[in-house]
This record gives structure tokens, sequence and C-alpha cells, in this order.
């Protein structure tokens, strides 16, 4: 039997807010949403790379804004974990009395949770329909140039509708021009994963996928295959390099006529 | 305090080992063939007037892999798969050979690769790999009947740049990144032989006897490694034909290694 004017009853019946451990928790709170927010961000953007279209911009941005979003929750259990591990265990046979928990049964802080937990996905459903909506404007473009993307295990090729034929290993693009991909792969499922560019997209056997993305940049990046598609997946990767439109232009025509059938997928007029 | 320390601290330690021996287990366990230097062949003058040291090597790609040594002590003779293998200077088939696909070769030289085809073939997937790429001129010498026991072509040599994609046998690719360094991507197919004479040759316990046979050259970059694989689905039924030989190095796949 507890009693009740033990110095840990008074501990429970006097202002959460003042309590000592409480006010360990909050400081703790405060420290770890800047530390995982900010070193979060940064090894996440670190790890991207220079953005190289409007689409990597805005991914990055996207995801520095969820990781800052989320901070303070992963803050919260991490300060709870470091206050909570750090106490003193109770030793001997007369243990303190439980606190009393309240907040289980209290129905404002159920609803407050719940209005919290409903705002945080709202606002990650809106700002990402937001930035999923600004790529659909580039598939709409008009002014698009098309590229026909083939994956197999454990390569891609590249062609060029409109041109004589090109194929090529290495993707070629001109920058500030909207660029449409359609995706498609000649034996298992493959991803197309333009990295700097923040594109990716299935390429599936006997179906075309499309995606498009406007290079802001010139210069070589990576492109890669984002899924495990068999014994020599981590080698399916090559380049893309963002020339300007003359040097483009200038490529294209430099390339020999191989006479290859480029596939042309339904919806291209050109 | 110490035994709380001694407890984490061991719990580590364990961990670790635990990692370190499953990493081991699976270095151990993959099939690794060794690596085969190319040999020197003096220099290569390229078209513009620019000389390369010259490094040469041979190789012969079976209907089955019916010895083990080249693919390496986890791989074995399959006589349902297909195979690269080393060969002779004329096509010879060299069972003994203890290395297979892993080749070496010195960064900016001149590589030259023989292909001695034994197998059937059909309509390659995707027409790109149909045609050369990567080489010297972008052309390969091809020839379309190797006689091996006269060691001489039974039909003449033409230089060039594609094969009919309902011909191909397998193909040569050579491809992957290298450190963040220069791309070196190299492709070349190989037509395929005679169907009949490859079938009549493997009920008799062999190869054919006319391979079709296919030279090119191409120039290496800096150091790095890259990998190589056939890009014709020449494996089992599973996955989309890349089961079998396609999903084990050694057989139809191997590293490059651009090394001084």
């Amino acid at each position: 039997m507890s009693d009740l004017r033990s110095p840990e009853r008074n501990y429970f019946q006097s202002k959460w807010w003042k309590r000592k451990d409480v006010k360990q928790v909050l400081i703790l709170w405060i420290i770890a949403t800047f530390l995982i927010g900010y070193f979060s961000t940064k090894i996440q953007v670190l790890a991207m790379g220079s953005p190289a279209s409007e689409t990597m911009e805005n991914v990055i941005r996207l995801i520095t804004t969820f990781t800052w979003a989320s901070s303070p929750i992963a803050g919260f259990v991490a300060a709870l974990a470091v206050q909570s591990l750090s106490q003193k265990r109770h030793h001997g046979d007369t243990p303190p009395p439980e606190a009393e928990h309240n907040i289980s049964n209290s129905p404002r802080a159920t609803a407050l949770w719940l209005v919290i937990s409903a705002l945080l996905c709202l606002f990650a459903l809106v700002v990402g329909l937001i930035a999923l909506q600004k790529d659909d404007q580039a598939l709409l473009d008009r002014n698009a140039i098309h590229v026909n993307v083939t994956g197999q295990q454990w390569a891609w090729s590249y062609d060029y509708p409109g041109s004589a034929g090109v194929r090529s290993n290495v993707l070629h693009l001109p920058v500030d021009q909207p660029v449409l991909f359609h995706v498609t792969s000649k034996d298992v499922k493959h991803s197309f994963w333009v990295v700097q560019m923040g594109v990716k997209i299935d390429a599936n056997p006997g179906y075309v996928t499309e995606t498009a993305v406007t290079p802001n940049k010139i210069g070589i990046f990576d492109i890669r295959c984002a899924e495990l598609c068999g014994l020599l997946h981590a080698y399916m990767q090559n380049k893309v390099i963002v020339e300007s439109k003359a040097d483009y232009e200038k490529w294209l025509v430099s390339q020999p006529d191989t006479g290859h059938t480029t596939w042309k997928p339904e919806g291209v007029t050109e | 305090m110490n035994r709380k320390i001694f407890g984490a601290l061991g719990t580590v330690v364990i961990g670790i080992a635990v990692i370190a021996g499953i990493g081991t287990y699976v270095a151990a366990a993959q099939n690794d063939s060794g690596i085969t230097q190319a040999t020197p062949a003096g220099s290569f003058t390229a078209a513009d007037g620019k000389s390369y040291p010259q490094v040469k090597l041979n190789l012969n790609v079976y209907p089955n892999s019916g010895f083990g040594g080249h693919h390496g002590a986890g791989g074995g003779a399959h006589p349902d798969w297909v195979s690269y293998a080393l060969g002779g200077p004329n096509g010879e088939v060299l069972p003994d050979a203890s290395t297979g696909t892993n080749f070496q070769v010195p960064p900016h030289t001149a590589v030259t690769i023989t292909v001695y085809q034994y197998d059937s073939g059909e309509s390659i997937t995707n027409d790109f790999f149909a045609h050369v790429r990567g080489t010297v001129d972008g052309t390969a010498k091809f020839v379309k009947s190797y006689d091996t026991k006269a060691k001489a072509n039974a039909s003449p040599e033409t230089v060039i740049t594609n094969i009919p994609a309902d011909m191909v046998g397998h193909t040569f690719t050579l491809h992957g990144m290298s450190d963040g360094k220069s791309q070196l991507f190299v492709s070349v197919p190989l037509m395929m032989s005679i169907d009949e004479e490859v079938g009549a040759a493997e009920e008799a316990g062999g190869y054919t006897q006319h391979p079709t046979k296919t030279t090119f050259t191409f120039i290496t970059g800096d150091e790095g490694e890259y990998i190589w694989n056939c890009e014709f689905p020449c494996g089992d039924g599973t996955i989309a034909r890349f089961g079998n030989a396609m999903s084990a190095m050694s057989y139809m796949s191997g590293h490059f290694i651009v090394k001084a």
C-alpha cells in the first residue's frame, strides 16, 4: 500500500510543467529537433547531389520541408528516450507509486493528437500534389522533345524519334528544353532514374511509361537502374550529357544513320 | 557499471563478428574464375596516327559449358549452359585453362579481342545490340566460317558495322561505370554459327568445325573496373531467359579490369 503522504505522491500531484524531468525533456526536445532537422536535411541534400532540373529542386525543397515538419516528432521521441534512459533505476522492495496517467483517458489529448496527425498528413498531401502538378506540366508541354528509353539486362539504350535512326548508349539532351521520356523494357522490370534531375519511372516489359523533365544545367549526370533486376543490376548505369541546343543538334546530325527501327510511342504525332 | 559497459561492448563485438562472418562466407561462396591477363602484342596505330601499346585476348563461345575449369571453383561444368571461355589463337578449345572470364588489360592501350563463336542463334530482342559500338572506327572484322582444322578462314573476311538482328548468336558487351571516371562502352554482336552443324557436333560430343570469327579493337581509358556480359538472352526459360548461365558470373559475364 502506497503512502499517500510520500514525496512521490506530492511529486505527481504538482503542476506537470514545473517538474524537473519535464523541463529536461523540453530542453532536449528543442535541441534534438534542431539537430535532427538540420543534419537530416544536410545529409539528404548532399547524398542527392547538385540538382540539374527544376523537378530535382522541387524534390529537394519537398524533402527539406517534410524533414523539418517531422523533426519535432522525431526530436520528441529522442528526447523522451534520452531522458528516460539517463534516469537512475529504482532498486529495492518498495517501488514508488505509479504515475496517474490521466492523459490516456483524456478526450482533449486524443483529439489534439488526431488533429495534429491529420494536419501533418494534409500538409504532406497538398505540398506533394503541388510538386507533382509541376511535373505534369512538363508532360503536357507541346515543345517537348521525345526520347525513347529501352532498358534491358543490364544496359540502357536511347533513341530519338524524328532523327535519322539515331540510337545511343549515352543519353544526350539539350539544356532548358522539356524532354518527354517513353520508357519500356525488353525483359524484366527496370526503373529509369536520372539521379540529379529527380526523374524515376518504372520500365516495364510490354508497356510504355512516360515521364518528363527539363534539364536546366549543362553537364554530365548519372542514370541508374533503381529496380533490382538481376546479376549485374549494380552496373546498369550510364551518363546523360546535357549540352547547349546547338551542341545537341550538332551531335544528333553527326550520328550515322544506323537504320534502326525507332519505335513510336502512342500519342506521338511527329 | 563495469558490467554494463562490458555487456554493451560485448554485444557490439559479437554483432561485428557475425556481420564479418556472413561477409566472409558470401565472399568465399561467390564464383571467382581468376583473372586472365591479356597478352602483349606490339603496338597499334590509330587512324589519327596516334600509337598505342597493344594487347590481345582470344575467346570462344560454346553452346554448353562441358568443362569446368574456366568457371571457377564455385562454377563447374553445366552441359545446358552456354558459356564464354578462353580459346587458342585459332579457336582451339582449352579445357584445362584455369581462368576464364575476368580479364585485365593496361590503361590507354589498344585491346584486340578475337571471338570464335561455336553456338547457334536467334533474333536479338533489341537491335541496338546487333550493331558494333565503341570499337576503333566503329567496325569489326568478321569471318562467317572459320575452319578450325585447317586453321584458316573458310569464307572471306569482311569489315562490319552490324549483323542481321535475327542472326545473332551472342554479344560481347563491355559497360558499367568505373569510379566516376571515363565510361567504357564496347558492344560487338557475334554472328550465329550454322544451326545444323552446331546441333550435329553437339550430338557427337564436340563443337562445330566452322565457328564464326569476329575480331575487334578498342582503346582503354584510365584505370578502373568494368563488367562485360552477353546482351543476347541466352539463359534458361526463367527471368526473361536470363536464368542459369546469365545469372551466374563467369559464364556469359565477367569483370574487365583496366590496370597498369
